[in-house]
């Protein structure tokens, strides 16, 4: 089980491999990279920032979850930080299990809860300088407390 | 007491900072800390966001103890 938050390249296929079991007969995996264009705008690059320590305990929570709910044997959550361009990964999910079903559904919740949940923070360069703070759509937010 | 709190990224930007300490009241709750820095800071009105305290998101009647790691997290966007 790997859970991190890092500034360095995701070694995705190294990863993988070290998920990879015998028992295991099922192997789901997310990757999440940076879109070029997106909205239909250019995208020069992101840059991301964490609040590592409670992004790393949000990830022990999602892990937590997870194990909760389906029969999984790894669960591995890594998110980079910094600035990446096209194509760089930004996130992976590895869930592995010894059936599909559990799998897929725990990488799937995996990488919901981590768009909801886990302080990290893009902002979007297009043309020029200066950049643009995205917000999650969806439920991501929802919970929030306006400081009115 | 005084006590500090950790900003990120677009308000981490605005105030220039990462990180502000403000006086409050001893006990005060998190909707009085927004009172606080508010008076200080009038951009921090209004903004969305939310608590976290010790690493964990807390609501605005939580009340602010000493030796806290407090810090107002913005709408989240990773993925």
């Amino acid at each position: 089980m790997t859970l991190l938050v890092t500034d360095l390249p995701i070694d995705v296929c190294g990863l993988i491999s070290e998920a990879i079991r015998p028992e295991n007969g099922a192997l789901a995996t997310f990757m999440g990279s940076v879109r070029n264009p997106s909205g239909g705008r250019a995208v020069q690059g992101l840059f991301y920032e964490a609040y590592a320590p409670m992004a790393l305990k949000k990830f022990n929570e999602i892990n937590s979850e997870v194990r909760a709910r389906w029969q999984v044997q790894e669960l591995s959550i890594i998110h980079r930080v910094g600035r990446l361009l096209a194509g760089d990964v930004a996130v992976l999910i590895i869930a592995s299990s010894a059936h599909r079903r559990d799998a897929l559904s725990a990488c799937s919740h995996a990488i919901e809860r981590v768009k909801q949940i886990t302080p990290i923070w893009k902002k979007e360069f297009r043309e020029g300088p200066q950049g643009v703070w995205l917000e999650n759509c969806c439920e991501s937010n929802q919970n929030e407390t306006s400081n009115v | 007491m005084e006590v500090s709190v950790k900003l990120f990224a677009s308000v981490r930007e605005m105030f220039q900072k990462d990180e502000i300490r403000v006086w409050v009241s001893d006990n005060c709750t998190l909707q009085e800390l927004n009172h606080f820095i508010g008076k200080e800071h009038p951009n921090f009105k209004n903004l969305p966001g939310r608590w976290a305290v010790n690493l964990e998101f807390r609501s605005l009647d939580y009340k602010i103890k000493g030796n806290e790691e407090i810090a107002w997290i913005p709408p989240v966007s990773g993925g």
